[in-house]
């Protein structure tokens, strides 16, 4: 009786252990049955929502069932690269920044999808997407990813309030010139500086200045390259210090600190919180991404339908080429993925000339010329030409080298510290050219 | 006779029954932490196609250097001395002022608690929204005093004290709870002899109390210092270090190196200096203890 008792309890606790060992260590198995797709995508993406009508309509077609993970924005990267480390597979495509696609291509993580395009090109290929949004997704001659979303940074402006005859009127009274949207920073201020207008919950413009934001290093490079300053010359030695820097830099603080355009709690704003606040009507000028080109017109997103204008980013003096800052999103395939056919396939669909007019209308930036050109589109999201023309020149990106995350937080770091008064532009920039040129160094760019 | 062969067979049943939950524990801690000091010698990243190199103390080194560490070393210290000693004294009087078991008391206490029902994460979300300049109810309760609410966390002055804030709040109610218990499990006597000797409150609390209190104290500071040093989830949530890296810590430091820019080797290096600084200042905090 007592043998028994023992064995069994010694059985429960041998079997209790195993099970836990089991289930700790399960990582799903094999699949059986179906193919199953899996993705990661970040909380609050725009595409997501085109995503979820795409998904049931390409699961009844193929059979084929996707499912996503969300995670907050700033997770995306991490979980990205840990689960393409460890070979997992547990997604099969993932949508990337552009950003990061010369570190990914470095860590070999990616697919390139040239031998896949070869045997199933997308519609309308080679001349499908506009060769800007393929540019930054290559490496090495290889194609690791299609363009699903946004676009270049654009310059927004309040139709509106530009158009009023009273405002205009005013403004030529109070500064000598007509009310246009500004063509330089200096005409910028002065109409930053004309609307803002605390009383009317009016400001003259809103910036997203928070460090660790995804923002704040974006904003630098831009006002960098409308000062006429590079971030690298070409042995990739850090030049953003120049004067040309320093003076940007100095600019992009003073809207804040010193002539108070923009609100106090910018240094509280990512991108996210930043574009609300001029789509709600609160503030006159804006330099942000491409969708919000889109949600301007959106009933749900926006306060400021059919009154918003795009312009130009304006240039610290006439005869600096006007520019912007391009970074887009694409589908990428693991190289950890077991369903790797089936994947592209999923993302050449996904991508294909239907779903990128369906993306548009939902809250995403298209990226194909047909969509461009299609008279349904061009009817609610007139803006799209000035997309097409920003794409075919006028616009610079952040570094393609894979230690632009590190490059991308210095510059975050220094950006903030003059913000915070801690340190001047000067010395900031310095500082950060000095970390940055040990950073090249120890990766091997130059001894 | 029986009795004796049933005593000798069942001396090892206990240790086969707990060795497969012991390995898999062993496997989930120590093989880490193993792993992680041999990676702290090496180069190794994650965004590099190439085995790991040997650099010995090149990260160490390298540390030592940093002024980014020195700084987030600098910030941890202020937030651990400062989150600490604000939660023993609040604790502390909590605890001496709820010694009386009444009704009105047992529901204080309740309610005390509840900070530290609250997951980090969840905590740091909600402060984050009640600290918002423009519309968060903190600077709105201010205005009703007529005081201008500072940009909370987005101005270096106020952003750390803003996150200290809420650790205080938080946890202040787990040293009340210590503390609490401890005054609680005090012998009764010597509470009594004092009162028979005239002793005022004052001196009961001071010569007594204190004293009799001090082990208690000491395991709720050790506690506190060590959850307080690796703070990250409320800073990482509300900050992320920022403004211009005044509430960066050591932990929110770490976690950018390890898993932004994925350079593991340096990330296991500091994540060492974290834990020999904490295990000396432990190994401090025990030694008050046993001559306490």
């Amino acid at each position: 009786m007592v043998t028994t008792h023992r064995l069994l309890r010694a059985g429960v606790a041998i079997a209790l252990s195993v099970l836990l060992a089991a289930t700790a260590f399960a990582a799903g198995g094999a699949e059986k049955g179906p193919v199953t797709l899996r993705a990661l995508v970040f909380n609050g993406w725009a595409r997501v929502t085109a995503l979820d009508m795409q998904i049931p309509v390409y699961e009844k077609m193929t059979g084929v069932k996707i499912e996503y993970e969300k995670v907050p924005f700033e997770q995306l990267h991490q979980k990205m690269i840990l689960d393409f480390t460890s070979k997992a597979g547990n997604y099969d495509f993932v949508p990337s920044l552009t950003d990061w696609t010369a570190e990914l291509v470095r860590g070999d993580y990616l697919v390139p999808l040239d031998p896949y395009i070869q045997k199933a090109p997308p519609e309308d290929w080679p001349n499908a997407f506009p060769k800007a949004l393929l540019a930054f997704q290559s490496a090495n001659g290889k194609l690791y990813g299609l363009p699903c979303h946004d676009g270049p940074i654009m310059f927004y402006y309040r139709e509106d309030l530009f158009g009023d005859a009273k405002n205009k009127a005013d403004f030529k009274a109070q500064y000598g010139y007509d009310l246009a949207p500004p063509v330089t920073w200096a005409q910028f201020l002065d109409q930053a500086k004309f609307f803002n207008r605390p009383d009317e919950n009016l400001a003259g413009t809103v910036i997203a200045q928070k460090q660790g934001g995804q923002q704040l290093p974006y904003d630098f490079f831009i006002m960098l390259w409308s000062f006429g300053g590079q971030i690298f010359d070409n042995s990739f030695h850090p030049t953003f210090n120049s004067q040309e820097g320093v003076d940007a830099l100095q600019f992009y603080v003073d809207l804040r600190n010193k002539w108070g355009v923009t609100a106090k709690a910018s240094t509280t704003y990512d991108e996210t919180e930043s574009g609300p606040v001029y789509l709600n009507g609160n503030a006159a000028l804006m330099w942000h991404w491409s969708h919000i080109a889109g949600w301007a017109e959106m009933p749900d997103r926006s306060k400021i339908i059919g009154k918003n204008g795009i312009g130009l980013v304006p240039v610290a003096r006439e005869g600096i080429p006007h520019t912007t800052m391009l970074a887009y999103w694409y589908f990428a395939i693991s190289n950890a993925s077991k369903h790797k056919d089936a994947t592209y396939a999923a993302i050449n669909w996904l991508t294909n000339k239907a779903n990128d007019k369906l993306d548009s209308q939902n809250g995403t930036i298209g990226c194909r010329f047909s969509t461009y050109h299609d008279p349904d589109i061009l009817k609610q999201f007139p803006f799209y030409p000035s997309i097409e023309k920003t794409l075919a020149s006028g616009f610079n990106t952040t570094p393609r080298v894979p230690e632009y995350a590190q490059i991308d937080d210095i510059i975050g770091v220094a950006a903030s510290k003059v913000l915070a008064g801690q340190m001047t532009a000067k010395a900031a920039l310095d500082d950060a050219a000095a970390k940055v040129d040990e950073l090249m160094k120890k990766a091997g760019y130059y001894k | 006779m029986p009795l004796i062969a049933h005593k000798q067979g069942s001396r090892w049943a206990p240790f086969w029954m707990v060795a497969p939950a012991v390995a898999f524990l062993l496997l989930i801690s120590i093989y880490p932490l193993i792993t992680s000091l041999y990676y702290s010698f090496t180069d190794f990243s994650l965004t590099t196609n190439r085995p790991a190199r040997f650099v010995f103390l090149g990260n160490f080194r390298s540390l030592l250097l940093d002024d980014r560490f020195w700084n987030a070393l600098k910030v941890t210290v202020i937030y651990t001395v400062g989150v600490v000693a604000v939660e023993m004294t609040i604790g502390l009087l909590l605890a001496l002022s709820a010694t009386r078991n009444t009704r009105f008391r047992q529901v204080a206490r309740s309610f005390l608690l509840v900070p530290m029902m609250l997951t980090p994460v969840v905590m740091g979300l909600m402060w984050k929204y009640m600290f918002n300049p423009e519309n968060g109810i903190v600077n709105w309760f201010l205005g009703l005093l007529r005081i201008a609410g500072p940009i909370w966390l987005g101005d270096p002055g106020p952003a750390l004290p803003a996150v200290m804030i809420i650790d205080v709040w938080q946890w202040t109610p787990f040293v009340f709870l210590i503390l609490s218990s401890g005054i609680a499990s005090l012998p009764q006597e010597v509470f009594e002899a004092a009162r028979v000797d005239g002793c005022s409150q004052g001196q009961t609390i001071r010569h007594i109390t204190l004293p009799l209190l001090t082990p208690f104290m000491l395991v709720a500071l050790l506690i506190r210092f060590i959850d307080s040093f690796k703070v990250f989830d409320t800073v990482y949530v509300m900050t992320r270090g920022g403004p211009a890296n005044v509430t960066e810590s050591l932990s929110i430091y770490t976690f950018k190196v390890g898993l932004n820019f994925f350079n593991m080797g340096y990330a296991a290096a500091l994540s060492y200096v974290i834990l020999i600084i904490i295990t000396i200042a432990s190994q401090q905090f025990v030694k008050l203890e046993r001559t306490a």
